[in-house]
């Protein structure tokens, strides 16, 4: 294959009115000695369907079991209208929205989409996107450092590790000091609010667990209140974070129409309030008129931004991830309402599956605290053997020592009551 | 266009759940009372974003020559297969061999292609590539006992470099353009001194020059004991024609969205995989791919930079378009590329200033000093849309004032770029007799030109309902 | 727009006005030109304070920022408010409305280093 589009004749004639003999001519600049004479050390080129072949003998090597994994990736059901809106060169190959005039179809899907955002969280400011979760998390860590001017921040065990350890790197080229704060019965504990600049949290945690949002406000006082969420869908069941006096809500995404895609990409999320705005990271769409009068969008503050303020900006972030934020638009516009009821339905479905595993011999609930769609259990080994082909959650020892054989289930409406029934069926058995 | 609340009709919302008669373990006081999310039927739904697409313009509408983004086709094949539903599995999945041969086999062909010795795809994108390679000189630094505070970054760098060595807290100092367009020599050797962690340069560079004392530049740094960190945007016309680590690289991200042809998306989802110097591998990102396709972590890592292991999707589209072209077809790239940019820019010279006069690579810039009327690079950029043109990049690189960066990339024929070149002259024409018409324009989109200020002064983030 | 002649005037275009211990400082009519629209004033916090020709806040057009430079050295006493719903007013009234911030002078000698109106007229115009 080949995406070149002219022949020789053409090349002919350009080289010709440049005044050069040979394309090689334009790379004088190159010191000679390092031209490449011999061809790069990769696999042939292959057309379209030998290509297919090959890549697909790769991904068979991937292989598809029921799973029960969730932790900061979800198996959620995307609406067939989802890929079709995204999938669409207008938006697919786009770039940033730079030249209103001819991208108003980005900055009004960012738009509405940073709306859907502030009504799913209550917050007044969401941005166009950024990275993804763990990425949203740290900038806000840096974000508080900025506005509190103390260099260290309190941070919840029972933030994902993985989140955790974003904070860590990001927190290291900061000289940042992180305060873990532990946890009792699934929940964060007690804390010290003197000398940081923020409380990071996680709703639901990583245990799946609520946490008792309007108790740790209460208890932090003049820090900034910062959390997380890894499943959103949780949101159009639980009350939004601007009741509890939260400053800013991060999230990833994904659970909004996104294939997990073996990690990526996410789409990272990060809402505030008004008088953070100019302190918020990524780009920022608002509505302005045209010459005529006629409403229309653009990228706006963009002072905050690094191509103007270069070493002093919020963040070195340039691209958000459009295009997953568009599918999240479309998603939250295709469920509207009814999300809060396919929320319930995750909810049911992780209320069912708990209470009967509970009730089989050798596996215990571990957390008796209200939980979303994820749960903790503790599980006998010989129990697992007997599932062999089933991926039963997210093994907790490796990231919490303490937990020993306890796993974190998740369900979703991807497991559907069929599936579990034939679990417990074959656990039972 | 109205918008989604706009829209909004009670009880049309047609995407219907049904729940289980299973009762919720959420006490009353934690839940929610209402969501008012729109509700649109599926058709409406659909047809409210089919509408919004026709007001945008992708490569696939027309020729984008935005420089510095190289906006190439981006091949059909790449989406089919990213979605292989073999490919959508969980990260935490046991399963995932095929997923960690894509990552090995794609940090490998990196290597090749840019002489590095190892790769991490983690970074989301190019400015976190940037942000990882600014830690791993940090990493090294601390290894080493060394206290350096600065990274010299030439004055043509995109605004991302600055922001990203600063995050990391060293303090950018700049260092002077010469006047052929590379960087001023003099002034980098008087800037270096022990206090340097490194140099961030980008090149080719934003004028699209190739530095021809690019081999003398990392002489210098290495002399100092610097580190050498190349901002690979501009990897396009190198591919195949020469490696980044044979002129002295020791630190380089690339941007798959650009030179590996993944679309843009609107602004994401891109990649920026980072590649380093042997020397430097123990510090990538955790985790990494070893042989025998399994997660290796290195005590002296940077840490992890991304939830998982980066924008896997992305990384297949650029896995497959690697494949599909194959060593022949990279070097056609950077040829293509660079016979597309010097046409465009002989024939533009004349009608346009050139600041600098000589041979480029993937793009060059031009500016409006020798326009008429007052017209300014945001008036032609605004009548460039009128002919199904997307403008190119315009104001940066900042040392050109009025600056037009054009990037036509391989994938161009001659005939849209021919197409071009006519629009800029007659553009040219109109600035002399009809300028009061290019102030105003565009003419031919559905919207006007917009208001920046009025979005700034009152900026308006989200919908409000009328009624509150 | 004349510059004022009972105002003294810096090399970076701000301006002063002297009111016993006090002195009012804004930009002159020349900068708001060159910066184009304002579109954000962040303003100085009251009790700061800041040595003569040090960065005493941010002015922000669409597409740039540019830093504000204190002509003398005092505490910030009293900010304009008003410029935080109109920073258009930067623009439209700079040696009136559009005044930034209110510093309580420290030395008076500051004052002999800046420009009357006469000498600021000639320094931009050798600008030009």
């Amino acid at each position: 294959m080949d995406y070149t589009s002219n022949n020789d004749k053409d090349r002919e004639l350009m080289l010709k009115e440049i005044g050069v003999k040979d394309v090689m001519d334009l790379f004088k600049d190159v010191p000679k000695d390092l031209i490449l004479t011999k061809q790069l050390q990769i696999p042939d080129s292959l057309s379209e369907f030998e290509l297919l072949h090959e890549i697909g003998k790769i991904a068979k090597k991937n292989k598809k079991h029921i799973s029960f994994l969730g932790g900061g990736s979800y198996n959620h059901y995307i609406p067939s209208t989802v890929e079709a809106v995204i999938s669409r060169g207008e938006f697919s190959t786009s770039y940033t929205p730079y030249q209103p005039e001819i991208s108003q179809g980005t900055l009004q899907a960012i738009y509405e989409y940073q709306s859907m955002i502030c009504e799913l969280t209550g917050m007044a400011v969401s941005n166009a996107s950024m990275y993804d979760g763990a990425t949203s998390l740290a900038e806000s860590m840096l974000i508080a450092t900025r506005i509190n001017g103390k260099k260290q921040v309190l941070v919840s065990k029972t933030v994902n590790p993985f989140y955790r350890e974003v904070m860590k790197t990001y927190a290291r080229a900061n000289e940042i000091k992180i305060e873990e704060v532990d946890y009792a019965d699934g929940l964060t504990s007690h804390f010290d609010p003197q000398g940081s600049s923020a409380i990071i949290i996680q709703n639901p945690n990583f245990f799946g667990l609520i946490e008792n949002l309007d108790e740790i406000r209460s208890k932090s006082r003049d820090l900034l209140f910062i959390t997380s969420t890894t499943e959103p869908l949780s949101w159009a069941m639980l009350r939004p974070f601007s009741e509890s006096r939260v400053d800013i809500v991060t999230a990833e995404g994904q659970s909004f129409g996104i294939p997990m895609n073996f990690g990526g990409p996410g789409l990272g999320i990060i809402a505030t309030k008004r008088d953070y705005v100019r302190q918020m990271p990524g780009r920022l769409v608002g509505e302005t008129v045209d010459i005529n009068g006629k409403r229309g969008f653009v990228l706006t503050l963009c002072t905050r931004e690094q191509h103007i303020r270069r070493e002093r900006a919020t963040s070195n972030i340039c691209t958000n991830q459009g295009l997953c934020a568009l599918a999240a638009a479309v998603y939250l516009a295709i469920y509207g309402k009814n999300l809060s009821k396919l929320a319930r339905l995750n909810n049911q479905l992780a209320v069912y599956f708990a209470n009967m595993l509970h009730q089989i011999e050798g596996i215990d609930l571990v957390f008796d605290k209200p939980f979303f769609n994820e749960f903790v259990v503790k599980i006998e080994r010989d129990i697992l053997a007997k599932i062999p082909d089933i991926e039963i959650g997210i093994c907790l020892e490796k990231y919490y020592p303490e937990l020993k054989d306890c796993y974190l289930i998740c369900c979703t409406e991807m497991t559907p009551k069929e599936d579990l029934d034939r679990v417990l069926h074959e656990i039972t058995q | 266009m109205k918008l989604l609340n706009e829209k909004s009709k009670m009880g049309s919302g047609s995407f219907h759940i049904r729940e289980l008669d299973i009762k919720t373990n959420i006490p009353k006081g934690l839940q929610r009372n209402d969501l008012n999310l729109p509700e649109l039927s599926e058709v409406e739904t659909v047809r409210h974003y089919t509408n919004l697409s026709r007001s945008n313009f992708g490569v696939d509408n027309g020729f984008y020559p935005l420089g510095s983004c190289t906006m190439k086709y981006n091949p059909r094949i790449n989406e089919v297969v990213a979605k292989l539903p073999e490919f959508n599995i969980h990260p935490l999945s046991k399963n995932h061999k095929g997923a960690l041969q894509i990552i090995y086999e794609l940090e490998k062909y990196l290597c090749e292609i840019t002489g590095m010795h190892a790769f991490s795809t983690q970074p989301a994108a190019g400015a976190h590539g940037e942000l990882t390679g600014t830690m791993i000189m940090k990493a090294y630094l601390r290894k080493r006992g060394e206290e350096r505070t600065t990274v010299i970054i030439p004055d043509s760098a995109h605004g991302t470099n600055p922001s990203s060595v600063s995050l990391c807290g060293f303090r950018p100092v700049q260092v002077k353009s010469s006047t052929s367009g590379g960087i001023d020599l003099d002034d980098l050797r008087q800037k270096m001194n022990t206090s340097v962690a490194g140099i961030m340069i980008t090149n080719p560079n934003t004028l699209g020059i190739f530095d021809d004392n690019i081999l003398e530049i990392t002489k210098i740094v290495h002399a100092c004991g610097g580190l050498c960190y190349l901002d690979g945007a501009n990897m396009n016309p190198m591919l195949g024609i020469v490696k980044p680590a044979d002129f002295g690289i020791d630190i380089m991200h690339l941007n798959l969205h650009k030179t590996f042809s993944t679309p843009h998306g609107g602004g994401g989802p891109g990649a920026g995989p980072v590649g380093v110097i042997k020397e430097l591998e123990m510090f990538l990102p955790n985790p990494r791919v070893n042989e025998k396709l399994e997660f290796v972590q290195t005590e002296e890592s940077i840490g992890r930079i991304h939830s998982f292991y980066g924008n896997f999707g992305i990384l297949l589209r650029a896995y497959s378009y690697i494949r599909a072209i194959g060593p022949v077809g990279l070097r056609k790239v950077a040829e293509n590329a660079v016979l597309n940019a010097n046409y465009m820019k002989e024939k533009l010279k004349k009608h346009y200033h050139l600041r600098y006069d000589r041979i480029c690579q993937h793009e060059f810039v031009i500016d409006d000093s020798l326009m008429p009327n007052n017209v300014t690079t945001n008036d032609i950029a605004k009548r460039i849309i009128d002919f199904d043109f997307h403008p190119p990049t315009i104001y940066f690189p900042l040392i050109i004032q009025g600056a037009m960066m054009i990037e036509p990339t391989e994938t161009e024929t001659k005939e849209n770029l021919d197409a071009f070149i006519e629009t800029m002259i007659r553009i040219v024409d109109e600035a002399k007799n009809e300028p009061q018409k290019l102030k105003k324009a565009p003419f031919n989109t559905p919207i006007g030109r917009l208001d920046l200020v009025r979005a700034a002064r009152k900026s308006q983030l989200t919908w409000c309902s009328p009624e509150t | 727009m004349e510059n004022p002649i009972d105002l003294k005037y810096s090399k970076d275009h701000e301006w002063i006005k002297i009111e016993e211990d006090v002195a009012i400082v804004g930009i002159t009519d020349y900068a708001q030109d060159k910066l184009t629209d304002i579109v954000f004033v962040e303003l100085p916090q009251i009790g700061k304070y800041v040595e003569q020709y040090e960065n005493l806040c941010v002015v922000e057009s669409v597409k740039s920022v540019s830093d504000i430079f204190s002509p003398i050295s005092g505490k910030v006493v009293e900010v304009n408010k008003v410029l935080e719903e109109s920073p258009e007013l930067v623009n439209k009234e700079p040696f009136g409305g559009g005044w930034i911030a209110k510093l309580q002078i420290r030395d008076k000698a500051d004052l002999e280093k800046l420009m009357t109106s006469e000498e600021y007229n000639e320094f931009i115009t050798g600008k030009e």
